[in-house]
């Protein structure tokens, strides 16, 4: 039933029950079974997006005015000052607590507002009395006073800007330091809301909100964090982790109506595409022989690293071939995405024990040729433009790369410019009229 | 119940998020208290990376010394480096070593090179930032640089901090001979 279907029903059930046609209790079993009114909906999510915005904003007003004339107050009043915001915003989620605990535009509001203004007083009195310190320090002091947020207000705002400040703290560490491991740990803190919350409703606003949050900071965090690891873990690391991503969203996520429901195919597809092109080229196949000095060697944390970067590889690996046996044509994407972390293992180590980078670099234009043609297909089969496109740039992205790679002329690039635009612009029509045939 | 242990979670972690920068204050209080006041010379820095908002950032004299103890040198690393009182009356750095000395002051710091035709190895001090309120740090800014220029030999602008076995806090910036802030209480904004 679509949006409009529900609001009629909701605006007639009153109606229909004071005539007499429909009793009371089927009423609210139709309630109970279409769900709560869109319209509704709507304005609790509209609430919501104002209440955290309003929240940021008086947050951010006040610090402003403050600023103004700052040197002219003295040192007590200065201080006084850094602290208010905080008071200030422990006083309002403490009336949220016990007042408003079921109020979602209230929970989120007060808890971002909170959570932000624990950073601006720490910052605060830093500067007021010249105390020094890294930026590291910093954002791990903040992100650690702020987790408990997350839990007290169950909010999925907080939970969001913790694992952004864990990431900023990763890529602020100086060095690539055994620290920056505990970057999964720290994430890991916040994966008992994460789970609650995708299991209420993980197609809700809020699995959508961490889901695209979490996907993002772990496609970047992850290079950062294992950068300390051996020369060219990474391509092992994110290919198994960007197949992880997208094989866990086609399991979970898979009746998502929209983009913003579906994070993990979506950051997992367009990562491994990314990733893909980058393997095609000459370098990350070098860097591996690379011997630049770093901190790991030898070490635990190397060990730890290396074994977490080959973890995401096997894991991915092991997923896809547990579901080899049952797939079938319409899991054709799975089984693509799932070979990404074998050409990574088998280019690195091609590299490592033979110098044969090149084999990973002919395996990866192949794959991503595949991974396109796949693609292309699927949108096909499934008459999905989206992915059609989606499949269509991943081929051109391939042909491009290569072009600007080989000595070619400017006469054969030209033209091959023209015939993939064509091949663009022919299968986007055949795709439209298809899905004009199936409206009509 | 559960309404009970959640309000007793939100006092403690509200008390805790209170608590951590009045420690901030605390420590600095007990450096000032108990600590002992270095003044070290400043020295021009990259024009580029002077001004930064809400702070000048400051460049030292001491920022070079001799490591004697064996140590595989990585960018970035802590080392420890030893403070003492020059004849001149401004701090000398007399060496640096990967390990806590077990007297005297000191201020941890961050290798920043280790070059293999010197004898010295090259680091930050933990406290190259003097925060001013925005509109105050360009022209304080100008004025640092006004008497840090190049081959210039500097004995009246410096950073006065304090010292209290490793902790540090930076008390004053001293610029031609007196605090940076005097040079805007006499002036109108």
């Amino acid at each position: 039933m679509t949006t409009t279907n529900i609001q009629w029903l909701h605006a007639e059930l009153p109606g229909l029950v004071k005539a007499g046609v429909v009793p009371a209790a089927v009423a609210d079993k139709l309630r109970q079974h279409y769900g709560p009114d869109p319209d509704r909906a709507g304005k609790n999510w509209a609430l919501l997006i104002f209440g955290i915005l309003g929240a940021a904003l008086i947050g951010a007003g006040v610090l402003l005015l403050v600023a103004h004339n700052w040197d002219d107050l003295s040192r007590p009043v200065r201080t006084a000052l850094a602290f208010a915001p905080l008071v200030a915003a422990i006083s309002l989620a403490g009336w949220v607590l016990v007042c408003r605990p079921a109020s979602a535009p209230w929970c989120e509001g007060a808890a971002t507002i909170w959570g932000l203004t624990i950073g601006a007083t720490i910052s605060l009195v830093a500067q007021i009395y010249q105390i020094q310190g890294d930026a590291a320090q910093f954002f791990l002091t903040w992100i650690l006073l702020g987790l408990p947020i997350v839990y007290l207000l169950r909010s999925s705002v907080a939970a969001s800007l913790y694992c952004i400040g864990a990431t900023t703290w990763v890529g602020c560490l100086t060095s690539p330091r055994p620290l920056s491991l505990w970057y999964w740990g720290l994430l890991a803190l916040v994966l008992p809301h994460l789970a609650g919350v995708w299991r209420v409703n993980r197609f809700g606003w809020r699995a959508g909100l961490t889901g695209w949050v979490v996907a993002l900071c772990l496609c970047t965090g992850t290079g950062i964090a294992l950068e300390g690891a051996l020369p060219g873990m990474w391509i092992v690391a994110y290919t198994g982790l960007l197949a992880l991503m997208y094989l866990a969203g086609k399991r979970w996520y898979a009746g998502a109506p929209t983009l913003w429901q579906r994070p993990w195919q979506t950051a997992g597809a367009v990562g491994l595409g990314i990733v893909a092109l980058e393997l095609t080229y000459r370098w990350p196949w070098t860097e591996i022989q690379s011997h630049w000095q770093h901190p790991w060697t030898g070490g635990t944390a190397m060990i730890a690293g290396n074994l977490l970067a080959a973890g995401l590889a096997i894991a991915a690996i092991g997923a896809v071939a547990r579901e080899l046996p049952h797939f079938g044509w319409a899991d054709l994407d799975r089984m693509i995405v799932g070979l990404a972390p074998v050409c990574g293992v088998a280019g690195y180590a091609a590299e490592v024990t033979r110098k044969l980078g090149t084999l990973g670099q002919a395996v990866f234009n192949v794959y991503l040729f595949v991974l396109g043609l796949g693609a292309l297909i699927a949108g096909i089969r499934g008459n999905k433009l989206g992915t059609v496109n989606a499949g269509l740039v991943a081929l051109a992205a391939l042909i491009v790369a290569r072009f600007f790679d080989t000595e070619l002329s400017f006469l054969a690039r030209g033209l091959a410019f023209i015939v993939i635009g064509i091949g663009f612009l022919a299968t986007n029509g055949v795709m439209l009229r298809r899905k004009d045939a199936v409206a009509r | 119940m559960k309404t009970r242990w959640l309000v007793l979670l939100f006092v403690v972690v509200a008390a805790v998020q209170v608590a951590v920068p009045v420690t901030m204050i605390l420590q600095r209080k007990t450096i000032l208290r108990y600590g002992r006041t270095y003044k070290f010379r400043t020295r021009p820095v990259d024009p580029a990376d002077a001004f930064r908002g809400r702070y000048v950032q400051l460049g030292f004299e001491q920022n070079h010394a001799p490591c004697h103890a064996p140590v595989e040198f990585q960018p970035n690393m802590e080392l420890f480096a030893r403070v003492a009182d020059g004849a001149d009356g401004f701090a000398v750095i007399s060496e640096v070593a990967p390990t806590r000395p077990a007297q005297g002051d000191y201020v941890k710091v961050r290798l920043t090179g280790w070059p293999k035709d010197h004898a010295d190895v090259y680091f930050t001090l933990p406290f190259d930032r003097y925060y001013l309120e925005e509109t105050k740090a360009r022209q304080a800014e100008k004025t640092y640089w006004e008497h840090n220029r190049r081959n210039q030999t500097n004995t009246d602008t410096y950073a006065v901090v304090w010292i209290n076995g490793g902790d540090v806090t930076l008390a004053d910036l001293v610029v031609g001979g007196k605090p940076i802030r005097d040079y805007f209480t006499n002036r109108k904004p």
